[in-house]
C-alpha cells in the first residue's frame, strides 16, 4: 500500500502528521505492508501509484502555491477519484478541490467556490466527530463542520489529527481503505474521546 | 490634560509599586484617558524593542542588566505586561510629567500581535526580532499573518537586529532600506544535519519556492540554509557566535548558565545590540558574565534523594515546548516525566489539540524514562499523543485530579522527576512546593 502525504513540509499547520502516524501504526499492527511517500513542491506526482492521498492545511499564500503545483495533475486527480481511490483532506486544503478560490482557478472536482473573509474558530462536536476549526474560507456549498464526500474522497475543514481523535472514524476509514475488517487496539483513543466529551461536551447539544 | 493623565498614572504606579505589585494598570488608565497618549512622550537616546515567539523576556531582561551595569539610566517593562498597557506603563515610568524622558535607554519587550499598535506611535531606534514560529494559532492565526502585520509596521528609520539563522526572521530584511545587523550561531555540537521537528514553518524559498537546503539545524527551523537558486541564503553575520561550553564572539568569552541553544541566541543578540549601540565592550562582557537573571521557566527542588525540575512548557508553542523535551532528553540518569495542563490556553476557552502533534513528544521514546505521569482533564489526550509517537503506554500513569497531582508525582517518581507543565500547573506546583519548604 502506498500512502502519499502531499505537501508534508508546506501544508502542515495543524499537527497533520498525527493522521499519517496513526494510519501507519494501525497498518503495522495488522501486518499490512505499506510505505508513506513524503511528497511536495519539487516532486513529480504519480497518482496511478497511490492508494491514499492525504493533504493538510496551510497559510493562504502556501495554499495557492500548492494549488499551482497540483493543478498540473488536475486530470490525474479527477481520474483517481473517479476510480474510487482514497483521498483525505483536512483544513483549508479542501478549498483547492472546488471551482475557484477567489479569482484563482481550482481543481474543479466539486462545484463550490471559495471566498476569503474574516477568521472564524470553532470547536466541533458534530455527527460524533470531535475537532477544531480555524480558517477564513467561505465555501459556497459546504459548512465548516461537514464531511465532504465523493466516492472515497473525504474532505473537511476540521483541522489536523482527526483520525487520532476519532477512533470510530479511523476504523471506518481504514476498513474501507483496506477493504478488510482490521484489528484495532484503540482503547486509549476511545478513552480520550469519551473523557473529552464527558469533561467538555456533555451539556452541549449537537 | 496630558500632564494630569501622567500625574494620575504615576500616582497609581507609585501606590502599586509600594504594595509590591508589578502591573500594567497605570498604562491602562493613561490609555483610557487618552488613547493617543504615547504620542506625548519624548523618547530617550536609545529605544530598543524586542519581539519574537520565544525569549523576549530574557532578552529584555539581559539588555536591561547590560545597560544598568554600564552606567546608563534604563527602564524596561520587565515587571508589567508586553501588551500595550505594559509598554505604556514603562514609558510613563521613564518620563517626566512634561513628557520629557528621564532615562538614557528604554528596553521594551512587545508581544508580536501588539507591535503594530505600539509602532503607530513610536519608532524605536532598534528593533530586535529573535525568532518567529507557529504559536497559539487560535489566538494569533498563523505565522504568515503575524509576519505581515509586523512587516508593515516597521519604519525605515529603525535599525533592525535580526536572527540570521531563522529564515522566517530574515524575510523581514527583504525589500527594505533599513539598516540591518544580523547575528547567528555557527555549527556546534548540538547542531544536527536533519531537522528535529516534523514541521518546519519555512522550508521553501519565499522568492522562487524551491526547497531551501539546510547544511545544519541548530534548533527548530533555525540553522544554516541556502536556496538552490541563491535567491534566499542565510545572510552573513555581523556578529557570529561560537557555542562550546561557553559562548565566543569577537574573541570574547561569555559564560552561560546553560548550554541550551535558545539561551545562547538570547545572550548573543544582547551582545550584538549593545555593541551596535556602542556600549563599552568590556562592560558588556563583564555584565554578561555576572548575570544573575532568574530563569523563569526552570525551577529545581528535591524529591526524596533525587532531583525534581519544573519546566514551564507553553501549550500551542512547539518551539518553546520542544526546548523542555530536549532538556529532559539531554539530562542523565533514570527519569520520571510528568506532563499536564488544565486549560489549553490561559487566554481563551477553545480546546484545539492539534498542536500536540507539532511537538516532538517522540523524544520521550527513551529508555532512561521509567514512568510518564499524565495530569489533568487532558491526560488521555496526552496519552494518545505519546502512543501515536510510539512511546510505550505501559509507562503511563494517570492523575486526572490535578490539584493533588504533585503528591501523586512525588509518590510515584522513580529517579529524577521532570515536570513539563503549562502556566496553570507550573504555578500551582511552585506554590505547593513552597508551602512544603521544598522550594
Amino acid at each position: 500500500m502506498k500512502i502519499a502525504y502531499l505537501y508534508y513540509d508546506f501544508l502542515n499547520l495543524y499537527g497533520e502528521s498525527g493522521n499519517i502516524k496513526i494510519i501507519s501504526n494501525i497498518l503495522k499492527y495488522n501486518k499490512i505492508k505499506h510505505e508513506v511517500l513524503y511528497l511536495s513542491l519539487d516532486d513529480k506526482l504519480e497518482f496511478d501509484k497511490y492508494d491514499l492521498v492525504y493533504i493538510g492545511s496551510g497559510t493562504e499564500d502556501n495554499l495557492l502555491i500548492a494549488l499551482k503545483h497540483l493543478s498540473k495533475y488536475k486530470n490525474d486527480i479527477k481520474k483517481y477519484i473517479d476510480d474510487n481511490k482514497f483521498v483525505l483532506v483536512t483544513g483549508n486544503s479542501i478549498d483547492m478541490f472546488g471551482k475557484k478560490i477567489e479569482d484563482n482557478k481550482a481543481l474543479n472536482i466539486f462545484d463550490y467556490e471559495v471566498t476569503k473573509g474574516s477568521r472564524k474558530m470553532e470547536e466541533v462536536y458534530h455527527n460524533n466527530i470531535l475537532g477544531f476549526i480555524n480558517n477564513n474560507s467561505y465555501n459556497s456549498e459546504y459548512n465548516d463542520i461537514d464531511i465532504i464526500r465523493k466516492n472515497n474522497f473525504y474532505g473537511t475543514y476540521i483541522l489536523g489529527p482527526i483520525l487520532v481523535r476519532n477512533p470510530e472514524f479511523v476504523k471506518l476509514f481504514l476498513n474501507n481503505l483496506t477493504n478488510k475488517k482490521l484489528k484495532y487496539d484503540l482503547k486509549l483513543e476511545t478513552k480520550a474521546y469519551n473523557q473529552f466529551i464527558k469533561n467538555f461536551k456533555e451539556n452541549v447539544n449537537e | 490634560m496630558n500632564r494630569l493623565i501622567i500625574i494620575i498614572s504615576k500616582l497609581a504606579y507609585f501606590v502599586l509599586h509600594k504594595l509590591g505589585r508589578g502591573t500594567s494598570f497605570p498604562g491602562k488608565i493613561a490609555l483610557k484617558l487618552n488613547k493617543n497618549i504615547l504620542n506625548y512622550f519624548e523618547m530617550p537616546r536609545t529605544t530598543i524593542f524586542v519581539t519574537g515567539t520565544t525569549g523576549k523576556t530574557s532578552v529584555a531582561g539581559t539588555l536591561y542588566e547590560i545597560y544598568k551595569y554600564s552606567g546608563y539610566k534604563v527602564v524596561s517593562n520587565l515587571k508589567g505586561s508586553n501588551l500595550i498597557d505594559g509598554v505604556t506603563t514603562a514609558i510613563i515610568e521613564a518620563s517626566k510629567i512634561n513628557g520629557k524622558t528621564k532615562v538614557d535607554v528604554l528596553v521594551i519587550e512587545v508581544d508580536e500581535r501588539y507591535v503594530k499598535k505600539v509602532f503607530k506611535f513610536i519608532t524605536p531606534k532598534y528593533f530586535i526580532i529573535n525568532n518567529l514560529s507557529r504559536d497559539q494559532l487560535a489566538r494569533n492565526g498563523h505565522f504568515e499573518l503575524v509576519f505581515k502585520e509586523i512587516d508593515k509596521s516597521i519604519d525605515e528609520k529603525t535599525h533592525l537586529i535580526l536572527n540570521a539563522d531563522d529564515p522566517l526572521v530574515t524575510k523581514f530584511g527583504l525589500n527594505k532600506k533599513n539598516k540591518i545587523t544580523y547575528y547567528g550561531l555557527k555549527e556546534n555540537k548540538y547542531s544536527t544535519k536533519k531537522n528535529r521537528i516534523d514541521t518546519l514553518d519555512l522550508a521553501y524559498c519565499p522568492k522562487c519556492h524551491k526547497k531551501l537546503i539546510f547544511d545544519y539545524f541548530n534548533y527548530g527551523n533555525l540553522g544554516y540554509y541556502h536556496c538552490p537558486n541563491n535567491d534566499y541564503n542565510r545572510p552573513s553575520c555581523d556578529f557570529e557566535g561560537i557555542l562550546t561550553k561557553v559562548l565566543k564572539v569577537e574573541n570574547e568569552t561569555i559564560k552561560l548558565n546553560n548550554t541550551a541553544l535558545y539561551s545562547a541566541y538570547n545572550i548573543l543578540v544582547c551582545y550584538t545590540t549593545a555593541r551596535v549601540d556602542n556600549v563599552d565592550k568590556d562592560k558588556i562582557v563583564k555584565s554578561l558574565n555576572n548575570l544573575s537573571l532568574k530563569v523563569k521557566r526552570l525551577n529545581e527542588f528535591k524529591v526524596k534523594n533525587n532531583k525534581g525540575t519544573l519546566l514551564l512548557s507553553k501549550n500551542e508553542t512547539p518551539l518553546s515546548y520542544n526546548q523542555s523535551l530536549e532538556y529532559v532528553s539531554r539530562e542523565k540518569g533514570t527519569k520520571t516525566v510528568a506532563i499536564g495542563f488544565t486549560r489549553v490556553s490561559g487566554r481563551y476557552d477553545l480546546k484545539d489539540l492539534s498542536w500536540l502533534y507539532d511537538i516532538n513528544f517522540e523524544l520521550l521514546n527513551d529508555k532512561s524514562i521509567e514512568k510518564i505521569i499524565l495530569i489533568g482533564p487532558f491526560a488521555y489526550d496526552l496519552a494518545v499523543r505519546l502512543k501515536t509517537g510510539n512511546v510505550d503506554p505501559k509507562k503511563f500513569l494517570y492523575c486526572l485530579d490535578y490539584k493533588n497531582s504533585l503528591d501523586y508525582c512525588l509518590k510515584h517518581t522513580k529517579g529524577d522527576l521532570y515536570c513539563l507543565l503549562y502556566f496553570d500547573l507550573n504555578y500551582l506546583y511552585i506554590d505547593q512546593l513552597k508551602e512544603r519548604g521544598l522550594l
